[in-house]
């Protein structure tokens, strides 16, 4: 017996070989993107920017006519929540993979992307990390992951640079660090590669105070940094003592010239600026950010903005650029042999980005290119302050005196 | 190490404590009068921190004011859970009751998880960032007013159990369950109102501590596991050993801060605890009996 499908198939055989390809061609086929953020539990905020990012990009992918070398096939999702837990990661790399799914895209965390990556690396599924930032993922010899953003080191790096640049600019007379830190692996390892790297700019760090990720108060660390005479206090930990350390140095008056994070989890965040108003002016972070230069992002924001009611968040603008990422591969790839895909986005050669940098994935799938902005809250408002190329104002150092302004 | 860090750091360590001893209280009062370990502690004063939060931030409400609303509420929610989920479990064995509080803990945390997100969130009022200075140090205006609360709330819970006759019920209940009933005394209605208030001195604790501290749905933990130390150490069901150990626990965490680092920092309290435990197991203000 013919089954309805088989009937349709025969038939759309029938009338290619007839001679009416164009028939063929006007229904494009979908292909299935597999996409694990978590969505629920302790990540659920990042998780669900992620998810924003992605379907906005695939709607604007396939309004703009979906991938030309395919027919113009559409993006079709497949979204799982991984609820924030590794285990449960694993098993959406599993069903993404039995549902056909042509890549992954996802899943922000590090401590998910160790183990998404090693299972989309075991099916041989490509992967286009969103943020997931930890030196590692890229370090196992994995053929399927590919990260396009600045991973933990690059982004201390750069931001040690920025200052080096800053002061020598500025002249300024600044020389006494102390870093701040959460006492977990993303908090002393950030530490560890600044206290390398600081020597090398002409700055001593003078004190460095780890801390409880999830500590109750910040009193005693703060007058451990006003003790230290500290020109420029360095955090690098979470939202919470972020936002505490800002506080009680303001609630303390300790002055100094610069509260400057990496990847501070407070930085470069308009739900800080909205949570604690004009104590978060002044503060600097290097970190994840558009080319404030790209003619098209003032757009694409305010589209966002629109669609989703929130404000600008790096979390779901590298969500948004690895789905692009992903559209080149598969435009060039011109198939959704997984392989073939992998192949394309090994080759990728992208420029014109709405991030600061060109995409192209040296042999361990990191962009070498990436790389992060030094960004400063002024008015209210986070601008790009250095690099100059990127720079939409000067910066504000030393900041001024809290007394003044609280 | 100068003085006056040194000094500041005991002003915090009080002034910590202080909130400490209130969370405490709560625990204690509902241990006391119903030998009942309440897990969901934390994660009451995580909502009544909510509550406070959302007032000021929607309704600009002072979180001091909002005590007017959420203290109550607070009440009738610690009420209610007496009557709906404890009360049915007071005979069972304590495991099962403990079970309980657990069970109760998770689902208003992850019932806040699925309401208000994992997003943790500051609330600035205009004193958050005043201080008052005493001599070389300055003090956290928000943090000295929930020291000066907490003490208030803890004589008035104090006042109201030695005088009153609701309070005076309590206590017998407390002491001799038995007893109190034949007495007349309506011990599961006394049972309600311990719980309660126990949930009220929380809901206080927590309106007090949105000032100068954040609020997410895990923030209850962070506070509670310090005040099981507090209780423990200054004696199940004592008030004064609540409060006692409060300022005791605030002022070795916080000097203990000053040359232990990080999460280290927390070893002195502990190491007290074990010593207290090991030397004197009723705790610092404890009946041996309890």
């Amino acid at each position: 017996m013919i089954t309805r499908r088989e009937f349709v198939k025969g038939a759309a055989a029938v009338t290619g070989s007839l001679g009416f390809p164009a028939v063929l061609r006007a229904q494009p086929k979908e292909i299935l993107v597999g996409e694990t953020h978590p969505l629920t539990g302790g990540l659920a905020r990042e998780g669900n920017l992620g998810k924003n990012g992605i379907e906005f990009a695939v709607n604007e992918i396939n309004a703009g006519g979906g991938i030309r070398s395919m027919g113009g096939a559409k993006l079709k999702l497949m979204v799982l929540d991984n609820e924030s837990k590794p285990p449960v990661a694993i098993s959406t790399i599993e069903k993404l993979k039995d549902a056909g799914a042509v890549a992954i895209l996802g899943p922000y965390a590090s401590g998910l992307a160790f183990v998404t990556t090693q299972e989309a690396e075991k099916y041989k599924i490509p992967h286009v990390l969103d943020v997931a930032i930890a030196d590692q993922i890229t370090e196992r010899g994995f053929k399927y992951t590919f990260r396009a953003c600045p991973n933990a080191g690059m982004g201390a790096t750069h931001t040690v640079d920025y200052l080096g640049a800053m002061a020598r600019d500025l002249k300024l007379s600044v020389k006494r660090v102390v870093l701040i830190h959460e006492d977990g692996i993303f908090g002393k390892s950030t530490a560890d590669t600044l206290q390398k790297l600081l020597p090398g700019i002409g700055m001593d760090v003078v004190e460095r105070i780890p801390h409880s990720a999830a500590t109750q108060s910040l009193a005693n660390e703060v007058l451990r940094i006003k003790a230290a005479k500290a020109d420029i206090v360095i955090p690098s930990t979470y939202y919470g003592p972020h936002s505490l350390l800002l506080r009680t140095m303001a609630e303390q008056r300790v002055d100094v010239a610069a509260i400057l994070s990496v990847y501070g989890g407070a930085g470069s965040q308009y739900r800080f600026i909205k949570d604690v108003a004009k104590l978060a002016d002044y503060m600097m972070d290097g970190n994840h950010w558009y080319n404030p230069k790209h003619p098209r992002i003032k757009g694409i924001i305010a589209a966002f903005e629109k669609a989703y009611q929130h404000p600008f968040a790096y979390e779901w603008m590298l969500a948004y650029q690895s789905a692009y990422v992903l559209k080149d591969a598969l435009e060039r790839a011109a198939s959704t042999d997984r392989d073939k895909v992998r192949d394309a986005l090994a080759a990728t050669n992208l420029k014109d980005q709405i991030v600061p940098y060109p995409i192209a994935f040296n042999d361990k799938g990191q962009n070498p290119h990436a790389r992060t902005l030094l960004m400063q809250v002024l008015d209210q408002k986070i601008v790009v302050v250095y690099p100059n190329e990127f720079a939409e104002a000067k910066p504000v150092i030393p900041m001024p005196a809290w007394a003044g302004r609280v | 190490m100068s003085s006056a860090v040194v000094l500041s750091s005991l002003a915090n360590g009080v002034m910590l404590g202080g909130l400490y001893a209130l969370v405490a209280l709560g625990l204690t009062l509902i241990f006391g009068v119903m030998k009942i370990i309440n897990f969901a502690h934390g994660a009451l004063m995580m909502w009544a921190m909510y509550a406070s939060f959302w007032l000021a931030k929607l309704g600009g409400v002072d979180p001091y004011l909002s005590l007017a609303v959420t203290l109550p509420l607070g009440f009738a929610v610690g009420y209610a859970i007496q009557r709906a989920v404890i009360t049915p479990v007071l005979e069972a064995p304590e495991h099962n009751q403990l079970l309980m509080t657990l069970g109760l803990a998770l689902f208003l945390e992850n019932l806040a998880l699925l309401t208000f997100k994992a997003d943790p969130r500051t609330l600035l009022v205009s004193y958050s960032q005043a201080s008052v200075s005493l001599g070389p140090i300055l003090l956290s205006l928000p943090r000295l007013l929930a020291f000066a609360g907490a003490l208030a709330v803890t004589l008035l819970l104090f006042l109201f159990l030695k005088f009153t006759d609701l309070g005076k019920a309590l206590r017998a209940a407390a002491e001799e369950r038995d007893g109190a009933a034949l007495v007349g005394i309506p011990v599961q209605r006394v049972y309600a109102v311990a719980f309660g208030i126990g949930t009220a001195c929380v809901t206080a604790a927590g309106a007090m501590a949105v000032p100068f501290f954040y609020v997410s749905p895990e923030v209850g933990n962070t506070l509670v596991i310090t005040a099981f130390v507090v209780v423990v150490l200054g004696g199940m069901g004592s008030f004064a050993g609540a409060l006692a150990g409060g300022l005791l626990v605030g002022v070795v965490e916080s000097l203990g801060g000053l040359f232990v680092h990080g999460s280290l920092a927390q070893i002195g309290i502990f190491a007290l605890f074990i010593l207290v435990l090991l030397f004197k197991p009723s705790g610092l203000l404890g009946t041996p009996s309890a």
